[in-house]
């Protein structure tokens, strides 16, 4: 069953246009991470699928249903960001236990074994917390709630990397356990590619790709060598990206779709095969055609 | 797969309504401050005479509980407000719910801080008699209006409470009109302000309408009368600003 599916969707905000034309459709439990660059539309995105957010034109549907003023479709979802707004006259206790009221599906010796893992003390108030201690508790929430399609978006701003990992950690484990849809934004591939099953990849308001991770990790190769032989190489190739190293050497990655054959040329010419980082990819698809942040100060 | 929650729009508006009671509880803490704030200040009387004829000098004082009332509904229009603000509005969407539902338990909460302020409102003012009473003595008490026999005060208490209902509502709809168009957060304190210059001058055609305005609720002799006009008023408030906010996005 396909817990999302948009077509055609796009959003614009006075002037700039957030999303534009996207096309796609999320099956039901699997975690999927939306990334992409600052302003690529991933928030805009997440809030359109949680109803919080009108759509522009085209076409959205979270269980089969339009999201926007939709209760069944904000019963099964939590949104978590960093700006969940909580009555002041609320601690953290009283803020769980409302969760558990409106959430049918809520765990509540879950939600306090993390707090207290957490070392966040049940009377505080949100308010009061630090921006990582807030954050914390935000995912304690989404966590906790079990809802059929869980949204974190950019969950870990503020967090340290021990509690990162922890996070990273107890989500997994709570999936597996409980298996639902989950979407984890973030535009730091490398710190979440390993508890990825699919990847959605926006760039400027569009599908750039959408992808099992273990394909992304093999869909570009890059190689090194002289400059050359590796232009001749890979001419009618896709190229993500190149750089000149030294004088007449350079690095080049490509779409990785060499035959047999090509892969002996390759050798032979001794031309190094490397591997490429998903990451690496992400910020290759992205960057742009401008030449990089040295183009700005090279410029005079 | 994990299956479904079906939500129930009834349902999902009571939750939210108790959610808001434990919420907002703080909101009726202000409002027995107010309320303590009236009772003192009305200890000044609003009027005070005094007439010496050789021996004697007589000294009248009148006292009011209105202002008890007035201050209460200021604070049943900061509740209708406050609902629709940012704050107060972005939590429920925390949890489970749609623009309906948040509407709802909203103008639930306010009708039930308006009940307990207008119920609250008319008891200070017995309270403030009493306190009177036992101040300056009975013996120095000349009015015949002083002691309310229940029936009365049954019925001045349901008249404030359909009072600051409508004030409530008012505020709630202001508030929703603020929000669609930020505006109007200049537009009306400054409307209001002008038209009480206009009252003062009494000029022009704005203030006969006004004047008619306010007469169509404080001239109607039928409490009955009065309570289907001020509920028919209120529902049409909150109607339509469930139609205005609607379709806002968070």
């Amino acid at each position: 069953m396909k817990v999302i599916e948009c077509n055609r969707l796009s959003k614009s905000y006075e002037r700039i246009r957030a999303i534009n034309d996207l096309s796609l459709s999320i099956e039901e439990n699997k975690i999927t991470g939306l990334i992409g660059r600052n302003g690529a539309g991933k928030t805009t995105l997440l809030k359109i699928i949680a109803g919080l957010l009108h759509k522009t034109s085209g076409e959205i549907r979270v269980f089969s249903e339009e999201p926007f003023n939709s209760l069944k479709v904000s019963a099964n979802i939590i949104f978590i960001d960093d700006n969940l707004a909580f009555p002041k006259s609320f601690c953290l206790e009283d803020i769980l236990e409302a969760a558990g009221t409106f959430y049918e599906n809520w765990d509540m010796s879950l939600a306090r074994g993390l707090l207290e893992y957490f070392a966040l003390h049940p009377k505080q108030f949100h308010k009061n917390l630090s921006k990582g201690m807030q954050s914390t508790f935000n995912v304690i929430l989404g966590i906790s709630s079990r809802c059929p399609l869980t949204i974190f978006d950019e969950p870990t701003v503020g967090m340290d990397g021990a509690v990162r990992k922890d996070f990273y950690r107890a989500l997994l484990k709570d999936y597996v356990q409980n298996p639902r849809t989950i979407i984890l934004s973030s535009h730091l591939l490398n710190e979440i590619e390993n508890i990825l099953e699919d990847i959605l990849l926006l760039n400027k308001g569009e599908k750039c790709l959408h992808m099992p991770i273990t394909d992304l990790k093999e869909l570009a190769v890059g190689l090194r060598g002289k400059k050359e032989i590796v232009d001749e190489l890979t001419k009618d190739m896709e190229t993500y990206h190149q750089e000149t190293l030294g004088k007449d050497s350079c690095f080049k990655v490509v779409k990785n779709n060499f035959s047999q054959i090509e892969l002996q040329h390759v050798k032979k010419a001794g031309i190094e095969m490397l591997p490429v980082a998903a990451e690496d990819i992400y910020i290759y698809l992205t960057s742009g055609d401008k030449g990089g942040i040295d183009d700005v100060f090279n410029r005079s | 797969m994990m299956s479904l929650t079906g939500a129930n729009l009834l349902v999902t508006v009571k939750k939210q309504y108790f959610f808001k009671l434990k919420a907002y509880v703080f909101l009726f803490f202000n409002m027995i401050a107010v309320q303590i704030l009236g009772i003192l200040l009305s200890f000044n009387g609003v009027m005070s005479s005094g007439t010496g004829n050789g021996g004697f000098f007589v000294s009248v004082k009148t006292f009011a509980g209105n202002l008890i009332i007035i201050l209460t509904m200021i604070w049943a229009f900061f509740v209708g407000r406050s609902l629709t603000t940012d704050e107060y509005r972005k939590t429920d969407f925390v949890f489970v719910t749609n623009r309906l539902s948040s509407n709802l338990s909203a103008a639930g909460f306010a009708l039930t801080a308006a009940i307990v302020g207008g119920v609250t409102a008319s008891l200070s003012g017995v309270l403030f008699r009493i306190i009177v009473y036992f101040t300056y003595g009975s013996q120095n008490i000349a009015d015949q209006h002083f002691f309310v026999k229940p029936q009365e005060l049954l019925m001045s208490m349901i008249a404030t409470t359909f009072y600051i209902i409508l004030i409530s509502a008012i505020g709630y709809f202001f508030g929703t009109l603020a929000r669609k168009h930020p505006g109007f957060n200049v537009l009306l304190p400054a409307a209001f302000v002008g038209l009480l210059f206009l009252r003062v001058g009494n000029v022009g055609n704005i203030s006969v309408v006004l004047e008619e305005t306010v007469n169509f609720f404080i001239k109607e002799g039928s409490l009955m009368l009065f309570m289907i006009k001020i509920t028919g008023v209120v529902f049409a408030l909150f109607y339509s600003s469930i139609l205005m906010s609607n379709r806002l996005e968070v």
